[in-house]
């Protein structure tokens, strides 16, 4: 016992210096940070020599922090832009997963009030303030407290892109913003009257997805669904990977795509590829 | 019994070795027992210390975070607008649109700051407004209703987590004041699960046993247990149920574990003894252990936050606590255990070593010691044997060394002088070098065997010390019998050699001494013949011849006395002895035996102090020099000088000197130069080697005998010769402490002496008879003659008390001297017989030895020497 432990300390002594620093440091969306923090946790126990350092901060962050090569990987959680595009030479995109976005409601309204499904206009008539009364929905009669995202979350674009039809679409001024999904979660579960939305990975007993009725065709906010790639909130997941990191980095990447992330990725919600 | 003794040290050494090596185990063992005690002490009291700092760490947390909330909450509703808000639902005037409005303000705010749910309540507890519409009208909860007379009052209050059907819920609650500083209502907030307790003791876990938990007056847990899965894994807690609210902590009296099912009766489990601890005193601590909620044997910690109404425990796992405690101990008596091995095999591989190294010194030492021909034997202090090896045993005519060993060895080998005089232990000379300390070294003793015969012994006694004190003496000897034997062989060879070398020199001498002689006796005859012519006529010229002829004859005795004197085989007699006086009396002898060409020079030194030795080997050495001295010069003309004298010798002079190492002092020498041909260097270094000679006629031994009788003096012989100018021997006699002699007086003392009484003078020639009688005569005595020993006999058994002395000569016939003096001393034992004889003394009364001959006068007799005897023979008796 004592032999090994001195044993080691003599390893540790005499390991080369090189190899003792390998740090990954990763920056962007926090949507694929839920995926990456458990992949994270997973790698590290197959690679206790790896030390990644994981900062969310939106997908604004991660392009940034790729472009002045602050950071080895990029999380995004939307498509980028041609600009982008243009700036990012020599970075590769890798997609890692999709995220779907359901438009939430409380257990009260959705079980309580039977309120199951909503079609797209009526999401973006709430969320443009045309209407503001549960009842012109087929609720009860209570007020909606919109409750929004932050303009720059993946999360928030994939919804105004997607119910809004611009994914930069003005926020409404009486809504309700909020910063990260949690907060989303928790207002969602304590009110009786909020909208919202969420990564469908967040959704529990106490906050439901609606169906979203598209063309008359509804949409229920299921892994089935977004995997056979009809329901129309969802986005990919991406990293921006840059051509020139170091082996190590692209070992992690490849552990990332590998089968052996899928429980990371499903802990945190998201859908694989496959 | 060395390789008993041997072994009785090995087994004492090795017995030494094993206590020493037990007083060392004993003491590095206490030593480990008490540094352990006090490592184990120290270990506790840093951890008492770590668990202590953890617990207050946890307290200002919790009090800083409540004055956080409360800060941030007073903050929020100190905005008149917010009050206003709050006070128009407060005061019932609230709508639907006011109270959305309301949610609607708090919403971001609320979830930003971590809170979950907001509720206002009247006075009364009735809730005003929330999130919720549908609960407006209720009561607030039971579990926090009890704050509300303290809210209402100004308090501010966080409330202990309460249980609800979704899990535990905290509230932070404050009191809504009026416009008029009233209180009016209460503004609650739901703590966000990241503010609750359980969050803050969390940051009071480390190592992998060490928590941090809160508790409430009941025992009952308010913040989470770091165990939940092993709580769930004993069935006190449900799955996904949170140990919150839902754990006591009670002792089970037992360490719970899977395999065994709960103790009965749980809820009457007393509460362990922090809690109790707690409830009796505000904070204290256990460092000797005690079961926690898990029957896990622990060491805790405690204080009572009065602000919040709950205590807050640290404990660890006595285990963990241990463990570092643990392994030194461990680690210690594991090294404990290897220096015991490392002890023994060390121990056992010196000891190995140690023996081995003693049987082969002993092998050799014993080797040596019974290999050698000496005999060596050891004695203690008491003089008893400790060793004695075959030589000596064998040597002394024993069988072994155990038949010596502890005997007192001067009382069994060193008894007796050999005279057979018993040898007092007290003087011997063995005890003599132990108790003085000394080496000692003795060759004229002799030891004596088993069968009662003694040998000569030469030894050597050594003490052996132990520092500065003697523990025995070793005795080494060796059986001289065969060099005693032969010492006494080489002597009379020795002898024979002097004496014939003394004969050869005569031999030499014997022409100018029949010269002489004829000299003399022409002169006597001439003489006498004239005087037997006068004696008629011319008395007076007749009596001047009688006078010559006396004096040639008194020359003729010195002549004859000188060469009976150096021909003798006399006795080595050692005597003080003058030596200008030894030189004076062989003049006659040197002269005749001179070349004519030839003169001899003295320069004799008139008071010379005595030296110990033979006069008749000093006139032979004398005779060969100036023999030598004589050839040197040969045919030609040359001057001899002998001269006497006294001088210091030191070391330095007597370096250049021949002899047997003599030793620096006073010496006094004759030394003899001469003015004749001189030595080489080759013959000066041979000049002493016995046969070598450069003469025709020379047998080789005169040089050889000069040393060879200056060495047995002590003495010292000097040479210098330098071709063709002369030769210079001096040979040197050491002082002895007798002095200067002086004889004269006696002499002269003798001249005036008379005897009186009757004198027998026995001899068979008539003229010297008569000669005896008329000196007799002279002297005053009476006198009667006899011719033999029979008739001597005869006469003085007729004569008998009348005779006062008697002169009788050795050699006559019908009976001698000897037996006629053995029959007188028959008749009367105290007879004085002064005996005469042709022969010299030593030869002449060597059969007289032990009879009391009164004196012995060597032939021809003088007046003189006759007179002086009688004077010393006569005044004994009166």
């Amino acid at each position: 016992m004592k032999i090994r432990s001195f044993i080691l300390l003599l390893a540790i002594l005499m390991a080369p210096l090189s190899v003792s620093a390998q740090i990954i440091k990763v920056a962007g969306s926090s949507t694929v940070k839920v995926f990456m923090d458990h992949a994270v946790e997973a790698y590290h126990k197959l690679h206790p020599d790896v030390q990644i350092d994981a900062q969310a901060g939106g997908s604004g962050v991660g392009v940034a922090s790729v472009m002045d090569r602050s950071v080895h990987l990029g999380m995004i959680s939307r498509e980028l832009d041609a600009v982008e595009k243009a700036a990012l030479t020599g970075v590769e995109q890798i997609a890692v997963g999709i995220d779907a976005v359901a438009v939430a409601i409380s257990d009260e309204l959705y079980h309580g009030q039977h309120l199951h499904s909503l079609s797209r206009q009526a999401v973006a008539a709430i969320y443009l303030g045309e209407i503001d009364n549960w009842s012109e929905v087929g609720g009860p009669d209570r007020h909606i407290m919109v409750i929004e995202k932050e303009m720059h979350r993946g999360t928030r674009q994939v919804f105004a892109s997607h119910i809004l039809g611009d994914s930069k679409a003005p926020t409404l001024p009486q809504a309700v913003v909020i910063g990260p999904n949690r907060h989303m979660q928790t207002l969602l579960k304590t009110s009786d009257q909020a909208i919202g939305y969420l990564t469908i990975g967040d959704l529990d007993k106490h906050v439901h997805g609606v169906e979203i009725i598209v063309d008359g065709k509804a949409y229920a906010p299921t892994m089935a669904e977004v995997r056979s790639g009809a329901y129309p909130l969802s986005r990919m997941l991406y990293l921006l990977m840059p051509e020139n990191v170091p082996d190590y980095v692209r070992q992690f990447v490849e552990f990332l795509t590998s089968p052996e992330a899928l429980p990371a990725l499903n802990k945190a919600g998201y859908l694989s590829l496959q | 019994m060395q390789e008993s003794m041997r072994a009785r040290r090995d087994i004492g050494m090795t017995v030494n070795g094993w206590f020493v090596a037990a007083l060392f185990l004993l003491l590095a063992s206490l030593l480990s027992w008490f540094s352990l005690n006090a490592i184990r002490s120290n270990t506790l009291e840093a951890v008492q210390a770590e668990m202590q700092a953890l617990n207050h760490w946890v307290d200002s947390d919790l009090a800083s975070q409540g004055a956080e909330m409360t800060g941030e909450i007073a903050s929020l509703i100190s905005e008149n607008m917010f009050l206003n808000k709050l006070a128009v639902e407060i005061n019932g005037a609230g709508t639907a649109d006011s109270r959305f409005n309301l949610r609607r303000d708090l919403a971001a705010w609320m979830v930003s700051h971590e809170y979950r749910d907001f509720f206002v309540f009247d006075a009364s507890g009735i809730l005003v407004a929330g999130m919720r519409d549908a609960e407006l009208g209720n009561a607030m909860p039971e579990a926090v209703s009890h704050h509300l007379h303290a809210v209402m009052s100004g308090s501010h209050k966080v409330t202990h987590p309460f249980a609800t059907p979704d899990g535990p819920r905290m509230w932070v609650m404050l009191p809504v004041t009026d416009n008029k500083g009233a209180h009016i209502g209460v503004f609650a907030l739901e703590l966000a699960e990241s503010r609750h307790f359980s969050v803050t003791t969390v940051k009071g876990r480390s190592g992998k046993s060490s928590e941090t938990y809160l508790v409430s007056r009941e025992g009952l847990l308010l913040s989470s247990s770091r165990f939940e899965s092993d709580l769930r894994d004993v069935g006190l807690l449900k799955p996904a149920q949170s140990s919150v609210l839902a754990i006591r902590a009670a002792d089970p009296g037992a360490l719970l574990t899977k395999a065994q099912p709960l103790p009965a009766n749980m809820e009457q489990w007393p509460l362990t003894h922090a809690v109790d601890g707690l409830l009796k005193h505000p904070d204290g601590a256990d460092m000797q252990g005690y079961r926690d909620y898990r029957g896990v044997r622990v060491f805790g910690v405690w204080q009572w936050d009065r602000m919040l109404d709950l205590g807050i425990i640290t404990e660890v796992d006595a285990d963990e606590a241990l463990s570092e405690y643990y392994h030194i101990r461990n680690l210690l008596l594991t090294l404990l255990a290897g220096l015991i091995i490392i002890a023994v095999i060390l121990l056992r591989g010196y000891s190995h070593y140690r023996s081995r190294l003693e049987y082969e010194a002993a092998y050799h030492k014993d080797l040596l010691l019974e290999s050698t021909a000496e005999a060596i034997y050891g004695i203690d202090p008491q003089g008893c044997c400790t060793f004695a090896n075959k030589s000596c045993v064998r040597l002394l005519g024993f069988d072994n060394a155990e038949q010596l060993l502890g005997k007192n060895m001067h009382a069994l080998v060193h008894h007796t002088h050999p005279d057979g005089t018993p040898y007092e232990p007290q003087s011997c000379h063995i005890m003599r070098s132990f108790h003085q300390k000394t080496r000692v070294y003795k060759r004229d003793e002799v030891f004596w065997r088993r069968d009662g015969s003694s040998f000569p012994v030469e030894y050597w006694s050594h003490p052996v010390f132990d520092g500065d004190e003697t523990i025995g003496c070793v005795v080494t000897f060796l059986d001289i019998s065969e060099l005693r034997d032969a010492e006494r062989q080489r002597s009379r060879i020795e002898k024979q050699v002097q004496h014939a070398q003394r004969l050869e020199s005569l031999g030499i001498l014997a022409g100018g001494i029949a010269h002489d002689f004829n000299n003399i006796l022409s002169a006597i005859l001439g003489n006498a013949a004239l005087a037997q012519r006068r004696v008629v006529n011319d008395p007076v010229d007749a009596k001047e011849k009688l006078e010559k002829i006396v004096q040639s004859c008194d020359r003729a005795s010195v002549l004859c006395r000188q060469m009976l004197a150096y021909s003798g085989k006399g006795k080595f007699v050692v005597r003080p002895l003058n030596l200008s006086d030894s030189v004076e009396e062989i003049t006659h002898l040197l002269e005749v035996s001179l070349e004519k060409g030839v003169v001899l020079k003295y320069s004799l030194a008139e008071s010379l102090p005595a030296v110990e030795a033979d006069e008749a080997q000093i006139q032979q050495l004398i005779m060969n020099l100036v023999t030598n001295a004589n050839e040197a010069i040969g045919k030609k003309s040359g001057v001899i000088s002998i001269s006497t004298g006294v001088m210091q010798a030191d070391s330095s002079y007597l370096l250049d000197c021949f002899g047997d190492n003599p030793v620096q002092g006073r010496y006094a020498y004759v030394e003899v130069n001469d003015t004749g041909c001189g030595m080489d260097a080759e013959t000066r270094d041979k000049i002493f080697d016995p046969f070598f000679t450069t003469k025709f006629t020379g047998r080789g031994l005169g040089m050889s005998a000069v040393l060879g009788i200056v060495r047995g003096h002590k003495g010292a012989l000097k040479l210098y010769s330098e071709l063709g100018r002369g030769t210079s021997f001096k040979f040197l006699l050491p002082v002895s402490g007798s002095g200067v002699l002086d004889q004269t007086v006696e002499l002269s003392r003798h001249d005036l002496w008379h005897g009186h009484g009757l004198i027998m003078v026995v001899d068979d020639e008539e003229t010297v008879r008569e000669t005896a009688i008329m000196m007799l005569e002279d002297m005053g005595f009476t006198t009667i003659g006899v011719e033999n020993g029979v008739q001597a006999l005869d006469v003085y058994r007729q004569r008998g008390s009348g005779i006062a002395g008697v002169l009788m000569d050795l050699t006559m016939p019908k009976m001698g001297g000897e037996e006629c003096f053995s029959e007188l001393r028959r008749i009367n034992p105290d007879i004085k017989v002064v005996l005469t004889s042709g022969y010299n003394e030593q030869d002449a009364i060597q059969h007289f030895t032990g009879k009391r001959l009164a004196a012995f006068i060597q032939k021809p007799v003088s007046p003189d020497r006759l007179r002086e005897v009688m004077h010393k023979v006569m005044e004994d008796e009166a």
